[in-house]
């Protein structure tokens, strides 16, 4: 029986007058990659600051590794949040502190994490080089670019070496290329540290990548899990989520089979397969 | 009409939450002692310059206004009484709070603004810090020091600048000014005039923070957010001024 990491029994989420999430149910199971698809307003964001309790739901219960978070108190989830990372939509780094600092701050102020300020300093140093960016400790969030802040909120998401990690559109916003880094980045952190991924994104690409590709040590990139035209297994579910409801949930195969419309649109935006050698989807011909 | 009524009882409320949850951390760890100081910093110093520059021109103005009744009254010895008695009551606390209002209140409420709509404060509470804590506390603890410390410059400045007045204009000695200025302060004068800043301190960091934490709505939302912390907090300073002097007077 496979571990549920993060469970949501009919949540409900509603603003006011405003019915953001309709009875959601979905589970995620040690070692899956879940994707979230789903247009502007669909919901995503809030499911993901829901499963970490940033907000409460208004009806229905949310378990997150092993607890029942629906009714904690805030200084009850610190430590649960502790073992999972977050990467925001709207990055959320600290313009005020250095990359440094922001990649440490999980570690100088979870109580479960506090370590030494030397081993703090080499594990920060090594979450940053994981993503390619040892060389800006010293630097402020500004003066990075918008990629270059993604990944250091991936580091930061990452460096506490969680169970769970929640990426919030890691690629909105981004040109293809720094895209795909980022995307790559992600299924390393997934495939070298074995971490649970949940993933909401509005393209399609970033859903297909995760699902087929793994990280390869050797050439230092991702590579595909199998051949072209091929769907691998790597424990990759998809969900598409319409204005709070769940519209769709289950494997690629299946999405790419579906004939509902809203569906569909997200499966058919995307490029024409094979534009050129290696111009499979979720992969950039070199 | 009761729909009409919702959402400001509802803010209002929300307030009271913030606010009681501020005010039960206070004392309780982990302090930020460096958040704090910087806050003093920026609260207290920053607004030293434009504090002292009101308070003198208030004693100025007022001094000039009150001479020519004094003079009608025979009463020219006396302008040291007049003067301390409404700068130390009301115009110091009062000026001090408005300039803390627009001036920091403003501030408050656009830093955490835009922290919140980049998601800072959601980052904060992912990453083990509680934002009242890290953000609210310090905010509200360095203006609650610094207010009346800020008042009482203004106090100070005043009097001096109503001691030009005297002197120049209405021919006291800065003897005769200066002895009937402190001669008529009772203690009653001082509780009143500190009591104040320090209330209004409270009322203004709360305000601001309030607003700040919930922005939405993007860089816009910020803006929003920033106006209201500033109204709402001086129309705070006028009725808490009323409610205040009120009780102190009932106290003579
Ligand atoms: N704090 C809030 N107050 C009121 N409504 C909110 C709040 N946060 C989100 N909503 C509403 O919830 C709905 C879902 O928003 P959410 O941010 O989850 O969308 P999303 O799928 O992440 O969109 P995007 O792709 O643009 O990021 C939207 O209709 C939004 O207006
Ligand atoms: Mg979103």
């Amino acid at each position: 029986m496979a571990e549920a990491i993060l469970q949501f029994e009919d949540v409900s989420l509603r603003f006011e007058d405003n019915l953001v999430l309709d009875r959601v149910n979905l589970t995620v199971n040690r070692g899956d990659t879940f994707i979230l698809l789903g247009a502007a307003g669909s919901g995503k964001t809030v499911l993901l600051k829901l499963a970490m309790s940033l907000i409460q739901p208004s009806s229905g219960r949310i378990r997150l590794l092993g607890h029942d978070i629906t009714d904690l108190k805030e200084s009850e989830l610190f430590e649960i949040r502790s073992e999972v990372g977050i990467l925001f939509q709207e990055g959320g780094l600290f313009d005020s502190l250095t990359i440094e600092e922001n990649v440490g701050y999980p570690l100088r102020n979870q109580k479960r994490l506090r370590a030494p300020e030397e081993e703090i300093l080499t594990r920060v140093t090594e979450s940053l080089e994981f993503v390619e960016l040892g060389h800006t400790l010293d630097k402020f969030p500004s003066e990075l670019s918008g990629g270059m802040r993604r990944r250091v909120g991936i580091a930061r998401a990452n460096v506490t070496n969680p169970k769970l990690s929640l990426y919030d559109s890691p690629t909105a916003g981004l040109d293809p290329i720094t895209a795909h880094t980022i995307m790559s980045l992600i299924v390393k952190q997934r495939d070298l540290r074995k971490t649970t991924t949940v993933l909401a994104t509005h393209r399609y690409q970033d859903g297909a990548m995760a699902a087929n590709y793994q990280w390869d040590e050797a050439t230092h990139d991702v590579v595909r899990a199998v051949p072209h035209g091929q769907y691998a297994s790597l424990n990759t579910s998809f969900v598409v989520m319409k204005e709070g409801k769940i519209a769709f949930l289950g494997e690629q195969q299946q999405l790419e089979a579906s004939r509902d419309p809203y569906v569909s649109q997200f499966v058919l935006h995307q490029p024409p397969p094979r534009i050129g050698p290696g111009g499979d989807r979720g992969h950039l011909p070199a | 009409m009761l729909d009409y009524l919702k959402s400001p009882v509802q803010s209002f409320q929300d307030f009271l939450i913030l606010a009681g949850r501020s005010m039960r951390n206070v004392a309780k760890p982990p302090i930020y002692w460096n958040d704090i100081l910087m806050q003093m910093d920026s609260i207290g110093v920053g607004s030293l310059p434009i504090v002292a520059l009101i308070g003198a021109f208030s004693g100025i103005v007022m001094t000039l206004q009150m001479s020519r009744a004094l003079e009608t009254y025979g009463a020219t010895s006396q302008t040291g009484q007049v003067v301390s008695i409404s700068i130390i009551r009301e115009l110091g606390p009062v000026l001090t709070a408005l300039l803390v209002a627009g001036r920091n209140a403003s501030g408050i409420a656009s830093e955490l603004g835009s922290m919140k709509v980049t998601e800072q404060i959601d980052a904060m509470r992912a990453l083990g810090t509680d934002p009242i804590q890290k953000l609210v506390v310090p905010r509200l603890v360095a203006t609650a020091i610094m207010q009346p410390l800020l008042t009482a410059i203004a106090d100070f400045v005043g009097l001096l600048g109503g001691l030009i007045i005297a002197v120049t204009i209405i021919g006291n000695t800065a003897n005769q000014y200066w002895s009937s200025a402190i001669d008529i302060l009772a203690l009653n004068d001082i509780a009143q005039g500190m009591t104040k800043p320090f209330v209004f301190a409270i009322v203004i960091a709360l305000v601001g923070c309030f607003y700040g934490m919930r922005t939405t709505g993007g860089t816009q939302g910020v803006g929003l957010s920033t106006t209201k912390a500033v109204v709402v907090s001086s129309v705070w300073v006028f009725v808490i001024d009323v409610l205040i002097t009120q009780i102190f007077v009932s106290l003579t």
